[in-house]
């Protein structure tokens, strides 16, 4: 449908973009080049790899991921304790590190930065055996390479299995003794007797898992070593981060029939989709393109990558033809389109909600104080950072649930910004058009509502009572079902 | 000990700066007007897009995709300018030199929107390009875009009526 305003502003930009007077000058661009840059093999650089295995150490230290004391060789091979650099790592409490930067750190560089302002970025993803968490660690890094802080998020591990699963499809190498290292594109995983590493960053990420690899058979050291440093292909953004790796999502989708389902993204390319499934994967055409069917323990597990580019993943309990059928007729759709769609289903379906959620040790006490929650009305606390990736994908989603919330007069949303100072939040606040309360925490409410990983959803009933906690990113829909399976 | 390998293949510097003028007068022209507009001013976007050539010029040799990379660089440089602008809140002219009635609010409130809303706006209105690709520019998911332009949209409304 077009609109005047459509018109209008297709006009006024029309013709402001033809009035601009564009004066080239690549020679003033030229006179500024330095030369190429240098193509470094670091084999021939012990020190600098040093750096890198020192910087390594100590993000682990940073992270929690090791706990004990750890010497390392810093650059002049003068050893130093990179203890637990603060109480940051103490008790439960797995983040931040924010402001508590170990002093080896101070002059590390990481090539990370495209120059376009500080970007963070992940530094490196550690799946421990036994677990279903995938610890990823990001840096916050200023324009010269400086690390200004380190952070580590957990997300659910669904993707990956331990070191026993079968090798997907894709350029497997066998390494012997049980390591496998498998490059999917610009992801990297081995996989060995008790360990399993992600890694992104291409051709230097598959080099860094095949050492890892041979450090890990010699010394039997894990996951000390594990969690190294890549630098994420050039040119990556902000928002775009290979911290996608095991930061699963359910995503809405159109089936051909018009009913509306939820497949999963972010699982990453179909080979890695699949490699949960267990079974012998089948090369199947969807659409334009390939994808993946596999038989998943009663399920059938259909991976393919959407025109858009977004690579898709659908779980279901109908056999391999019905599924593929469906799987064949599934179109993304964005959440305006989900929002005119969703609230024809029939009141009497209330959703189910998840047991994971109603666990939480909040849940059931009372909220903690916060400006915003003041019972009478259902709140969604929302845990946030600006310098936490996921959390910025997260403040997108909230845009529109807030605006359905508001306008059902059901609930209100709260963004509560832990370890924030007020001049990241403020702009945050002005770059994403946040319209709904914003509050930044204390040090005391930091503690009360004790965020184990970022974002973190709280649901606050009518009378001040936490009844439900996610942990991880949480889609609109997912937001919405929530609070009516919950009651309210 | 871990051993890492940065790969890249080395081209001479005579070929690198041919190829990088090429590249620059095909792209400058449409680069400059872009940011023009998501900056609202020709002077600021000049700026952008010399310190996007420049770096993109330094690192000519590991970056395979140019245009891409050059396009996704002006607009984080865009988007770094609005921060910069929203601290100091000044009211930008407009870069129409025989404006037409209404020209003036319009462009105000484009410029007052918030920097993912307007980029989106602008790459919809001016570009024409879908959402997926806009998506790709400003890093974020497909499913974003939409949102961003309807809010957009929304705020534009209320400011015109």
């Amino acid at each position: 449908m077009t609109t005047d305003l459509d018109d209008r502003l297709t006009d006024l930009l029309a013709r402001a973009g033809a009035a601009v007077e564009v004066r080239p000058d690549a020679e003033a661009v030229l006179a500024e080049d330095a030369g190429p840059a240098p193509i470094v093999d670091l084999r021939d650089h012990p020190r600098r790899t040093r750096r890198r295995l020192a910087l390594a150490a100590a993000v682990l230290v940073a992270v929690g991921v090791v706990g004990a004391a750890t010497t390392i060789a810093t650059r002049d091979d003068r050893p130093v304790d990179v203890a637990a650099p603060s109480t940051t790592t103490a008790g439960e409490r797995r983040f931040p590190v924010l402001g508590h930067l170990p002093a080896e750190l101070a002059d590390a560089r990481i090539d990370a930065n495209d120059g376009a302002g500080v970007v963070q970025t992940a530094l490196g993803s550690v799946f421990t055996p036994g677990t279903d968490v995938v610890r990823t660690a990001y840096g916050l890094v200023t324009e010269d390479g400086t690390i200004a802080s380190i952070v580590q998020v957990a997300a659910a591990a669904e993707s990956v299995e331990d070191g026993a699963a079968p090798p997907p499809p894709g350029d497997v190498e066998d390494l012997g003794d049980g390591y496998r290292v498998m490059i999917l594109g610009q992801e990297s995983w081995l996989y060995g007797p008790g360990i399993t590493v992600a890694a992104v960053g291409g051709p230097a990420a598959g080099e860094l898992v095949r050492a890892l690899a041979d450090e890990h058979r010699t010394t039997g050291a894990a996951p000390a070593a594990l969690l190294s440093v890549v630098p994420p292909p050039s040119g990556l953004t902000l928002l775009a981060p290979p911290a996608t790796l095991g930061a699963q999502a359910e995503t809405v989708a159109r089936a051909a029939d018009g009913s509306m389902l939820t497949v999963e993204t972010g699982v990453g390319r179909p080979e890695l989709a699949i490699m949960s499934a267990g079974g012998t994967a089948r090369p199947v055409t969807i659409g334009d393109g390939e994808g993946l069917v596999a038989p998943q323990t009663g399920l059938t597990r259909v991976a393919w990558t959407d025109p858009s580019g977004v690579d898709v993943s659908l779980v279901t309990e109908l056999g391999e033809e019905e599924a593929l059928a469906v799987a064949r007729g599934v179109e993304l759709v964005d959440e305006a389109t989900w929002r005119a769609t969703y609230p024809e289903r029939p009141a009497d379906e209330l959703p189910q909600v998840p047991a994971s959620i109603t666990t939480h040790p909040l849940v059931g006490q009372p909220a903690p104080e916060l400006a915003g929650v003041e019972g009478g009305r259902w709140t969604v606390v929302s845990l946030t950072a600006s310098w936490c990736v996921p959390c910025l994908a997260q403040l997108d989603v909230l845009g529109p649930v807030q605006d359905l919330l508001q306008e059902e007069d059901r609930a209100r949303i709260v963004s509560v910004f832990v370890e924030d100072t007020p001049e990241a939040v403020d702009a945050l606040i002005a770059e994403k058009g946040i319209d709904w309360p914003t509050v930044r925490a204390t040090e005391e409410q930091l503690v009360a509502w004790g965020p184990y990983g970022l974002p973190m959803t709280v649901f606050v009933d009518a009378d001040g009572i936490v009844r439900g906690v996610v942990e991880g990113e949480i889609s609109g829909r997912q937001i919405d079902e929530t609070l009516a399976g919950l009651g309210e | 000990m871990a051993t890492m390998i940065v790969e890249g293949s080395r081209v001479g510097d005579d070929e690198r700066r041919a190829a990088f003028t090429a590249l620059y007068r095909r792209e400058v022209d449409g680069q400059v007007r872009r940011a023009a507009l998501m900056t609202g001013s020709a002077e600021a976007a000049h700026d952008v897009v010399h310190d996007a050539f420049v770096e993109l010029l330094r690192r000519w040799d590991e970056v395979r995709d140019p245009g891409p990379y050059l396009s996704r660089s002006v607009l984080n440089r865009c988007r770094d300018q609005a921060r910069r602008e929203a601290t100091a809140r000044r009211k930008l002219p407009l870069l129409l030199p025989d404006p037409e009635p209404g020209d003036e609010v319009l462009w105000d409130a484009l410029q007052a929107l918030p920097f993912n809303h307007r980029a989106a706006v602008v790459l919809r209105y001016y570009h024409q390009l879908p959402q997926d690709e806009i998506a790709i520019l400003l890093g974020c998911r497909p499913g974003t875009v939409g949102p961003w332009i309807q809010r957009g949209l929304r705020t534009l409304r209320k400011a015109l009526a």
